[in-house]
């Protein structure tokens, strides 16, 4: 019984891991996919997307923890004069059973964190135990990684992978603000604006590090405190345009 | 015989009598609350709009603005500031003329266009650019004074007072609030680098990113390989509420 269990559970990392391959340049978007502007849309939900053009850079999926919620990426960037100057992250999770029940989502970040510079949260119901039909809906300003040091989520290091393939300059850590909501009763939908501060706000001696961006950092430097003031101001404006179709 | 740009005969009269009506150039970046004032004219500055001579155009609270004036010139202008148009000659068929623009409060990015680079100044209520290059960033405020940082080129930075400074690519300057002379050239310190930042943010958040940050993006791609190396380096996220995947379904 026990060597059943095992082997079905060998089974099922197997076939959850070929859904979502490791991204390599040759599984990146082909070079010259068409830019798009405006908005993106990822299973079934659009996400307006900042202007300018955006380059689709990989699509893909990952298991999550159990095969019955897998989340589906989607990676966009922009660049400029050799700069990936912004990039957006999409995700889906989707549920294929018990598709209304739903706990809290921990990423709301209640009690900030040492990357996060704001946080609103409007709704996040369902606490600890599945609940039928929760709201939520939050957001947050805050710094991400694009450290590749032991292992980078997919979405990162995809972006790094696009950035080689087309000779541009990928930064360290980028700045924005990401939106949660649940806007269908079967999947969470999340979106995330990214920036690059070198570009926003450029280091006198070299390039920013994601530790240069954590919170006290920010606190610290009035050109810091300028760009996350500027990007929480343009989050707030910016969320309306994501509540289309309500959240559930 | 010369095609003149419209406003080219407002050297030689009042400001006064023409200001409601001369373009020179337009808002091609508006975000948020620009607004432009000329005249008894006050209005909002959308893109496309016309940049009139000897008009007010002042940002508001999270806003920022990119005007083109007709000789190329490019102003960034970020948010809760105010320049001034005051002079603005342009000769297109040799590319002369000359512009001068005061700005009253806030930060600018100035980005000469097409005529000659001694054909152009920016003032603050307590300095006095002479423009010798192509891109700089300068900010005023009554408690703080001027701050100059040069991107491009090289601008003869002066005060109220005797002395000017020429501070060249890459260094910055500032007048206080108090002072009448700029302080010596030097590697930009915390006030340029919020003025850059301010400017750059006000602007990025809209625009599309070719009209964004011109200047600066070439010189941040020379760091491309100090940022692919301090990647490498630097810890990946590994919090799984990172990117959703919490489990927490």
């Amino acid at each position: 019984m026990a060597l059943r269990n095992a082997l079905f559970a060998l089974a099922t990392v197997a076939l959850v891991s070929a859904c979502a391959p490791a991204p390599s340049i040759e599984t990146l978007q082909a070079k010259n996919t068409p830019p798009v502007t405006g908005a993106t849309t990822l299973e079934g939900l659009d996400f307006p997307l900042p202007p300018g053009e955006w380059r689709e850079v990989y699509e893909f999926t990952k298991p999550g923890v159990a095969p019955h919620a897998p989340q589906r990426f989607k990676v966009l960037a922009s660049v400029s004069n050799g700069v990936i100057d912004r990039a957006a992250i999409v995700y889906v999770m989707r549920k294929s059973r018990f598709k209304n029940l739903w706990r809290s989502f921990q990423g709301c970040f209640e009690d900030g964190g040492p990357n996060v510079h704001h946080v609103e949260i409007a709704a996040n119901e369902g606490g600890s135990e599945p609940t039928p039909d929760p709201r939520l809906n939050c957001w947050h300003v805050r710094s991400v990684s694009m450290g590749r040091a032991g292992g980078a989520h997919e979405a990162i290091e995809a972006l790094h992978l696009f950035a080689q393939r087309e000779g541009a300059y990928m930064p360290a850590v980028m700045v924005g603000a990401r939106f949660v909501q649940k806007r269908q009763f079967d999947r969470r939908d999340y979106v995330e604006y990214l920036w690059n501060p070198d570009v926003l706000a450029p280091k006198l001696d070299g390039v920013w590090t994601p530790e240069d961006w954590r919170a006290d950092a920010v606190s610290q430097s009035a050109a810091k405190r300028i760009t996350v003031d500027r990007l929480t101001a343009w989050a707030k404006e910016w969320r309306p345009g994501l509540l289309g179709g309500g959240s559930s | 015989m010369k095609s003149l740009y419209p406003a080219a005969f407002l050297l030689t009269f009042p400001a006064t009598l023409f200001a409601q009506e001369t373009p020179v150039g337009s808002a091609i970046v508006s975000d948020n609350v620009v607004r432009i004032a000329y005249g008894t004219t006050e209005k909002a500055l959308t893109v496309g709009d016309d940049v009139i001579f000897g008009a007010n155009i002042s940002t508001g609270a999270n806003s920022g603005n990119v005007d083109e004036l007709a000789d190329g010139t490019r102003l960034s202008i970020a948010a809760d500031s105010r320049i001034l148009v005051d002079e603005f000659v342009f000769d297109a068929s040799s590319n002369s003329g000359t512009l001068s623009l005061r700005l009253a409060q806030g930060a600018l990015r100035f980005v000469s266009g097409r005529m000659p680079s001694r054909s152009y100044e920016v003032r603050t209520p307590n300095a006095y650019l002479g423009i010798r290059g192509t891109s700089f960033v300068v900010s005023y405020s009554p408690g703080d004074g001027t701050t100059l940082y040069v991107e491009e080129g090289v601008v003869e930075f002066r005060g109220e007072g005797a002395g000017a400074e020429s501070v060249a690519a890459g260094f910055a300057s500032s007048v206080a609030a108090n002072a009448a002379a700029p302080t010596p050239a030097a590697p930009p310190g915390p006030a340029a680098a919020a003025a850059v930042a301010s400017v750059n943010v006000s602007v990025a958040v809209a625009a599309a990113p070719s009209v964004a940050v011109p200047g600066q993006l070439s010189r941040t791609a020379v760091n491309a390989p100090t940022a692919a190396s301090t990647a490498a380096s630097a810890a990946a996220e590994t919090d799984d509420a990172s990117f959703g995947g919490d489990g927490n379904y």
